[in-house]
Parts: structure tokens; C-alpha cells; sequence
């Protein structure tokens, strides 16, 4: 029940945020939205419990891109006119953006996604937490919620995670090709934009 | 948050919860779900008391301190040692008179002035004053912090473009310019306490710092982490806006930066969002590295451990108190350039050597550890000395003076290096 009110508020919060992005006329105030919708995204992270990427959300979209984003704005020349940013091409991107949609949606619902679903400990936890039988039966509890690797009485009261082990250690491990790829990327963007800079 | 409470949520809740289902208050499956909500509430309710509190005394604190160590006396005519003082301000400042710019953008005006406080209160959910008077113990604590405090600069954003006044907006542009300067030596120099700890968790983070951690000695971690503890302390200094790195809401510049067009309690909440900040931002100091609500020395065991968490925080609001009433402001160019080309690179020797450490030294005894940190530590500041010293002796002592004024707006400061 109280999952269901949090997971309707937070979609509420993302999709609102995303509606706002492309119907406010003025594009500073286009930008806020998006730091809203970023926020609602982080609280669906939070909501599959995962705790470490949701703090990376808001570290990341909210704190560092979105910051850049309006940055970017407010070294334009006329960031205090209240300029209509849209355009007659309004129509075509609604068909360009829900196409892209529409082919994630199917890709998503066809992907066989590898959850797991929480073991007896995890579920009597999560009961015993929130005593509502629609947690533990309607939520994908992954493998990632912790009790998989210690009992369920947490007795010195500090509250452990795998979360974040599980993840460095598929990062370093199973993804480090791809991880060194990305970290040269961005290696090449810094360079990049160094020499930019600096004719 | 609901997979994971700790020990004290879970009583509060299950006292709730029969509190609820006995008086049939709440039909339904699941009482102790809304018990959950009900104690969120009260936990919040209590905090931002608390910390209101703690705001209003602070700001009185400030004034006396500032006031002693510029040969004044501070506030001392509303009561007893002018401890009436903040509440005589709070009632100046929600009587005045409420105004909005007729130029401004009216809702983002507005929504800036109100969005300021909450990233400042939500810090606080993760701060553990003693080992169960914590709001939320979260898993990733440390980061949750530190993600809440990165928001901040979206309100003054807002307030700065809001406003459609120039010093508004040169003062939002100039504390863009300090978060991106501040922030990565902020986080950089947590990340060796964090691998020390091996956790994120708050609870987790004092506990690996006493007799009870089991990974290394039982010391505070500015023992083992000292370079890390003042680059924080720098960095904290961005992040509060305080001299000498009060450069978006410098007075003398740009009168008073984003917040030049709020006023009444509308800049009351720019006031309090910033009080809020230096608070929770000394106490994840204290946690961090100066051991949280664990006694200071052995045969004081029998402290609460909230007195020993206060204490602590107080130190280092008295250390902000202290940089403000010591030092002069300095530009723009200056913050980015100490922040990229001296806390940057330092913060990362520091967690290279911290990363090296930990692996090496693991199984050592106590005193080894320590002294292998030691040794480490002092070779990094000598190296940094010696680094300083010839870069100065290179550029004839002129570099380190920063005295060509640079427009940070059209990207000169990264020029500044090869010009």
C-alpha cells in the first residue's frame, strides 16, 4: 500500500518534471524541470532499493550535469529574456521522441531481466520492517538488499549493505573492459577540452 | 527506506504501531507501514526543532566571537549577555515588509527562496548524534550527504536568475564557478576515510574509529588522515560560503550576490539555510574524522555519547567562526585556481597513498599501522612543500600571489596556465 502511494508519487514527480522540460516556454525554467524529473528518477532507485545508485543520481544529475546545464544557459547572451525557446518543430519531435519510446518500451517488456527475487530472510526482514505483505510479494527484491550475505538480525545496529561491494565488485570485475573504455572517454573529453581552451 | 531501519526506528515503530492498531485508529493490513510514516514525521519534526534551535544560537555565538576577536563585545543589550538577540532579529525579519522586484520571474523567485532550506534540513537525517538518536542509518550515509548537499546550488540558481538583477546574477554565476571548484576535493578527501572504514554507513563510519572497529587502531581517522581533514575543512569552507571564500555573496563587491533583491524572511531563509549548513556540515565533519559520539579519551566512557558528538561539532563551528574572523576574502580566480591545481592533485596522492596503505598494512599491528600512516603523511607534505617551493622559485615568487585579475565568465581560468 505504502509502496504503491511512494511509487505513484515519485513517477508523478519524474514524468511531471519530464512533461514540465517540454512545455515551459522559458528554457531556464526548462532546465528546473529537469532537475525534477532527475530527483523523481532517483526516488525510483530508492524505491528498488537501490540505495548507493539513487545517491549517485541526485550526485550526479542533480549536483554536477544539471548545474553544467544551466551554466551553459546563463552564458547565453539573452538568459534574461523571457524569449519563447520552442519551435515549429514541435510535431516532429513528439513523433521522434515516442518512437524511441515506444521501441525502449518493447525492448524493455521483451528482455528476460535476470531479477532475482528475495530469499526467506530477505522477506521476513522486509516484513518485519514494514509489515506490509505487498513488499516482500509485489517488489522485485533483488539480491542486492543486503541480508543475502549476513543474518537478518542486524545486532550491533549498524546498517551494512552489499549494495555497494556487489557493485564494485561486477564494475572491477565481470565490466572492467567496458569501465576502462568509459574511463578513457572521458579521459579524451578532458584533453579534449583542454586544447579547446586553450587556442 | 522501508528494507532497512535500524534498532531504534523499528521500537519507535513498533510502539506506534500498537499504538495504532490498539486504538483501531487506521484500519487496514498494515499498521506498523504507517507506523513507519507516523515516527518519519516525528524524527523530522524533532530534528528541524533542534536544529532551528542550534541555528538561532549559533548566529548569536558568531556575533560574540567575531565581536571578541575584533575588539568588540557583540550583541549584549536584548537579555542576559544579549541572549535574547536572535529571537529580537527573527521578529525583525518576519515583520518587514515582503517584496518581489516587479521585474522578476515571480515563481522562481519565489520557489528559490523556499527550496533553499530543505537541502540543508535533509542533510541532517544521516547524522547520528549518538548511536541510535540517528534519523535514518542509511547503507550509503556518507554519499547521501554529500548527493543532499550538491543540490544546494539549484536555489541559489534560481534565486540569482530569478531576481533579473546583474549582482544577482554575477553572485549566482560566482557560486556555480565555487561548486564546481570546491566539490571534488570535498568528496576526494572523505574517500580515504572511506576506505579505512570499509563502509558509507554513519553508525558504521564512528564505531570503525573506537576500541570496537575491527579493521585498524582504534584512533580518529584526522590521525590517519590528516591531509584529508584540512582539505575537508577547506573545501566546507566553499561549500558554507564563509571568508575567505564568501565569493558569491561578497557585500563589498557585488552587495550581497543572489540574495541582493530578497527581503524580510525570505533572505531570513538564505540566513538560516546557510547557519544549517555549517552545523550539519561540522557534524559529518566530527563523524568523519574526529571519531562522532565516541568519548574523546578512554576514561570518559561513561559520556553520552551525544555530549561528546556536540562538543565535537561546536569545535569545528568555533574553527569556521575562527577562519571568518581571521582572514581576508580572496577572488574569484584565486578559489578556482587553489582548488584545481592544489586541493585537486593533493586530494588524489592522498587517496593513491591512503589505497596503497590500506592493502599493505592490513594484519599489522596497531602501532605499526599508525606509524606507517605517519611516515606517509609527513612525506606528503614535504613533497608538497618541496613542490610549492620550486614552482614559486620557477615563476619568481609571483604565481602563488594570483595578481592578474581574470574574467572567469568567458573560461579564462583555464587559460590562465598556458598564458
Amino acid at each position: 500500500m505504502i509502496e504503491k502511494v511512494a511509487f505513484g508519487l515519485v513517477t508523478a514527480v519524474a514524468l511531471g518534471g519530464a512533461l514540465g522540460v517540454v512545455a515551459a516556454r522559458n528554457v531556464f525554467v526548462s532546465a528546473l524541470w529537469l532537475v525534477l524529473s532527475f530527483i523523481g528518477v532517483a526516488g525510483l532507485y530508492a524505491l528498488l532499493g537501490a540505495d548507493f545508485l539513487a545517491a549517485t543520481q541526485v550526485l550526479i544529475y542533480v549536483g554536477a550535469i544539471s548545474v553544467l546545464i544551466l551554466f551553459a544557459i546563463m552564458l547565453t547572451s539573452n538568459v534574461m529574456s523571457d524569449e519563447r525557446a520552442n519551435n515549429r518543430q514541435a510535431f516532429l519531435a513528439f513523433i521522434v521522441a515516442s518512437s524511441v519510446v515506444a521501441a525502449l518500451g518493447v525492448l524493455g517488456y521483451r528482455t528476460d531481466w535476470p531479477v532475482t527475487w528475495g530469499d526467506g530472510a530477505t522477506i521476513v526482514r522486509v516484513e518485519a520492517a514494514a509489515a506490509g505483505g505487498a513488499v516482500g510479494a509485489s517488489a522485485p527484491v533483488t539480491a542486492t538488499d543486503g541480508a543475502a550475505g549476513q543474518p537478518a538480525g542486524n545486532t550491533d545496529g549498524v546498517n551494512r549493505d552489499e549494495n555497494v561491494v556487489q557493485l564494485g565488485t561486477a564494475l572491477l570485475g565481470e565490466h572492467l573492459l567496458s569501465f576502462e573504455v568509459i574511463s578513457l572517454v572521458l579521459l579524451v573529453a578532458l584533453i579534449g577540452a583542454i586544447v579547446i581552451a586553450r587556442d | 527506506m522501508l528494507h532497512a531501519l535500524p534498532l531504534a526506528e523499528t521500537s519507535l515503530s513498533g510502539w506506534l504501531s500498537g499504538l495504532i492498531s490498539g486504538h483501531a485508529l487506521l484500519p487496514g493490513e498494515a499498521p506498523l507501514a504507517w507506523a513507519v510514516v507516523i515516527a518519519s514525521i516525528l524524527k523530522a519534526t524533532v530534528i528541524i526543532l533542534i536544529v532551528q534551535i542550534g541555528m538561532l544560537y549559533a548566529t548569536w555565538g558568531e556575533r560574540k566571537v567575531i565581536g571578541r576577536m575584533q575588539d568588540r563585545l557583540g550583541p549584549n543589550r536584548v537579555g542576559l549577555f544579549g541572549l535574547a538577540q536572535p529571537f529580537a532579529d527573527m521578529i525583525k525579519m518576519l515583520t518587514k515588509e515582503d517584496i518581489t522586484p516587479t521585474a522578476a520571474h515571480k515563481w522562481v523567485y519565489n520557489l528559490g527562496a523556499i527550496l533553499v532550506v530543505p537541502p540543508a534540513v535533509i542533510g541532517f537525517a544521516v547524522v547520528a548524534l549518538d548511536r541510535h538518536l540517528i534519523a535514518a542509518d542509511l547503507s550509503v550515509g556518507a554519499l547521501f550527504f554529500f548527493a543532499i548537499g550538491s543540490t544546494s546550488v539549484m536555489p541559489i540558481f534560481m534565486a540569482g536568475w530569478g531576481s533579473r538583477n546583474k549582482y544577482a546574477l554575477l553572485g549566482a554565476m560566482r557560486a556555480v564557478a565555487q561548486v564546481v571548484s570546491y566539490e571534488i576535493p570535498q568528496v576526494l578527501s572523505i574517500v580515504g576515510v572511506l576506505l579505512l572504514a570499509g563502509t558509507l554507513s554513519m553508525n558504521g563510519l564512528v564505531i570503525s574509529q573506537g576500541p570496537l572497529g575491527d579493521a585498524f587502531p582504534g584512533v580518529w581517522y584526522v590521525f590517519l588522515q590528516p591531509i584529508g581533514f584540512i582539505i575537508f575543512l577547506l573545501a566546507t569552507t566553499a561549500e558554507i560560503e564563509r571568508t575567505p571564500f564568501d565569493i558569491p555573496e561578497a557585500e563589498s563587491e557585488i552587495i550581497a550576490g543572489y540574495h541582493t533583491e530578497y527581503a524580510g524572511i525570505k533572505f531570513g531563509l538564505f540566513y538560516l539555510a546557510l547557519y544549517f549548513v555549517t552545523i550539519s556540515a561540522s557534524a559529518v565533519g566530527a563523524i568523519l574524522f574526529l571519531g562522532g559520539w565516541q568519548p574523546p579519551f578512554g576514561f570518559m566512557a561513561g559520556l553520552p555519547g551525544w555530549v561528546s558528538m556536540t562538543a565535537k561539532t561546536l569545535v569545528l563551528v568555533f574553527v569556521f567562526m575562527w577562519l571568518r574572523g581571521t582572514l581576508p576574502r580572496l577572488r574569484v580566480d584565486q578559489l578556482m585556481a587553489f582548488a584545481w591545481k592544489v586541493l585537486v592533485p593533493i586530494s588524489l596522492v592522498n587517496l593513491m597513498v591512503t589505497g596503497f596503505l590500506v592493502k599493505l598494512v592490513a594484519g599489522w599491528p596497531p602501532l605499526g599501522v599508525f606509524g606507517a600512516f605517519a611516515v606517509a603523511n609527513v612525506a606528503m607534505v614535504l613533497l608538497l612543500l618541496w613542490l610549492v617551493a620550486g614552482w614559486r622559485r620557477r615563476s619568481g615568487a609571483r604565481q602563488m600571489s594570483f595578481d592578474r585579475p581574470r574574467d572567469i565568465a568567458a573560461g579564462a581560468a583555464v587559460r590562465g596556465g598556458a598564458a
